[in-house]
This record gives C-alpha cells, structure tokens and sequence, in this order.
C-alpha cells in the first residue's frame, strides 16, 4: 500500500518533469553552416547536371545516329557478303564429301 | 518585418529574409525535432535540413497557413521520418547482431528507447524525472508524440496543433488525453519494475 503511494508520487513527479522547460537552442552559427551546406549542395547539383548541357546534349545525339548509322550500313555489307559466300560452304561441303544426296528410285 | 511581408520577400528569394526567418524560427524548430529524435547532432542536422526545404518549397507556400505552422509541420514529418529510419536500422542490425535475441519490447529501458537523453531545457531539479519521461515518451505512437511535443515542449495552444497537424479539434484533445494515459501506464510498469 506504501509502495503503491509511492509509485503513484513518483509517476506524477515524472509527468510534471517537463513544467517550465525552456527552448532548447541549437548550436551557434546555424545560419553559416546552412548557408555552407546549401552552397554545397548547388555546386554538387550543377556538377552533377553537366551533361544535360545542350551542347554536350547535341553531341551525345550526333553520337548516337551516327552508331546506329554505321550499324546499317555494316548490317547490309554483311548480308551481301554472306550471299556471295554461300556457293564457296557448298563447295567445300562437296569437297570434303558432307553433301546430303537423296537417290529415289 | 511582417510576416506576410516575410513571406513575400521569401518568395523572391531574399537572403535577409531568409536570415530573418532562420534567426526567428531556428530554436522552434530545433526544439521540437530535438525532442522528436533525441539525439542533438541529429536535430542539428534536421533543422538545416527543415530550413532548406522551405527555401526550396517557400514559393509553393499559399498562405493557407500560417508560416509558423507550416514549418512546424515540415519540422515534424522530417523528425519523424528521420527517427524511424533511425530505429529501422538499429532493428535490423540488432536483429543480425544477435539474431534469436530477446528483444523485449515490452521492457522499458531497452536498446531502442534509451533513458540517458537529457534536454537541455530541463530545470536542474527535474532532470532525472524528465530523462525517465523522454524515455516514455519514445514509445508513444507518431502522432501523441507530435502533438504532446508541441504542447508540453513547445507551448503551442490545441488550436494551434490542429492546424499543425492537419486535424480536428476533438482529435487533438483525444491525443493528448490517451498520450498522457499511455505514459502514465508505462511509467507505473516502470517504477513497479525498478522497485522490484
């Protein structure tokens, strides 16, 4: 019965902890620090935006069409030298006695 | 200066405006995410961090608000936000660390919820009640945390916390009322335990 008393004057004690708390004030010079930590953070912004320049935008395009240009052209070049190749394959198959040759009586 | 006055100075990028609104609002903030993580590097950090938010989102402003209660408001979600990821972490790498652990949640005085932080605001006399206290109040849910932080740490009216919040009245009330018996509980778990 004692200790319940006791318990509950603690507990109110507790809940009452915080009566006439003050403000809690941050560090001093908050205001260079974040001025700091903005100026940081645009300078890492623009470093990291360098390549959405239009110039360097232009250039990675031009790049681009240009790859896939070269790639045609050496898709097409293939194609035909694949034709030209094919009597040369059978040719050699002939040669080395590979030839299927089907006999219906 | 006025704060409409402030407000549209912020919104045209003024840096004596924005100086101003740091100088005037910096303890506010800082305060009430102190109070929220309890850790004051952190809170230092986030109240930088509440501060570039509203630059950046200062011209999004309406003034459906008032500007105190929309940056208590940013200072909350970010608290919140910063505390959870906090606890995540330390979870999980509990979890790891001692996996099959007991991890008493129950307990009072756990690894989670530390009774060591002391605010600095505290009268002298009360400071190892109120240690006790900050404990309890960690493990209420978000938002009796909120809003018993910004009335009992911060001062702030109910209709002001409403606003905060983005609530009822009615809602406020029954927040405090069930923080306040949440901690009550949890303190009486805690002195029967420690008397023990």
């Amino acid at each position: 019965m004692k200790a319940d008393k006791r318990i509950e004057n603690e507990v109110e004690k507790t809940l009452r902890a915080l009566d006439g708390i003050e403000r809690a004030e941050p560090k001093p010079f908050l205001y260079t620090r974040l001025k700091a930590r903005m100026e940081q953070r645009a300078e890492s912004k623009t470093q990291a935006r360098w390549h959405l320049r239009p110039a360097y935008l232009v250039a990675s395009l031009v790049l681009l069409v240009g790859l896939n240009v070269w790639a045609v052209v050496q898709y097409n070049s293939q194609k035909t030298n694949a034709v030209v190749s094919q009597p040369t394959i059978d040719n050699m198959a002939s040669d080395y006695g590979l030839s299927i040759s089907v006999d219906i009586q | 200066m006025k704060t409409e006055e402030l407000i549209d100075e912020l919104q045209r990028g003024s840096e004596n405006a924005f100086r101003y609104l740091v100088d005037t609002y910096q303890s506010r903030v800082y305060n009430t995410v102190l109070t929220i993580v309890q850790q004051p590097d952190d809170a230092d950090d986030l109240t930088q961090e509440v501060f570039i938010t509203v630059f950046e989102s200062i011209r999004s402003f309406r003034g459906d608000a008032q500007l105190s209660t929309w940056v208590y408001r940013i200072a909350t979600t970010k608290a919140l936000d910063a505390y959870r990821k906090r606890h995540a972490r330390k979870r999980f790498a509990f979890l790891t660390s001692l996996f099959g652990g007991n991890d008493d949640d129950e307990g009072f005085s756990d690894h989670f919820h530390p009774v060591d932080f002391e605010h600095p605001g505290v009268q002298m006399e009360r400071q190892e009640h109120s240690k006790i206290l900050f404990g309890a109040i960690n493990r209420l849910s978000d938002q009796q945390k909120v809003a018993f932080t910004l009335h009992h740490v911060e001062g702030l009216s109910y209709q002001e916390i409403t606003e905060v919040m983005q609530t009822s009245l009615p809602s406020v009330e029954s927040l405090l009322f069930r923080a306040k018996q949440n901690l009550r509980k949890q303190l009486q778990g805690y002195y029967q335990r420690t008397k023990e």
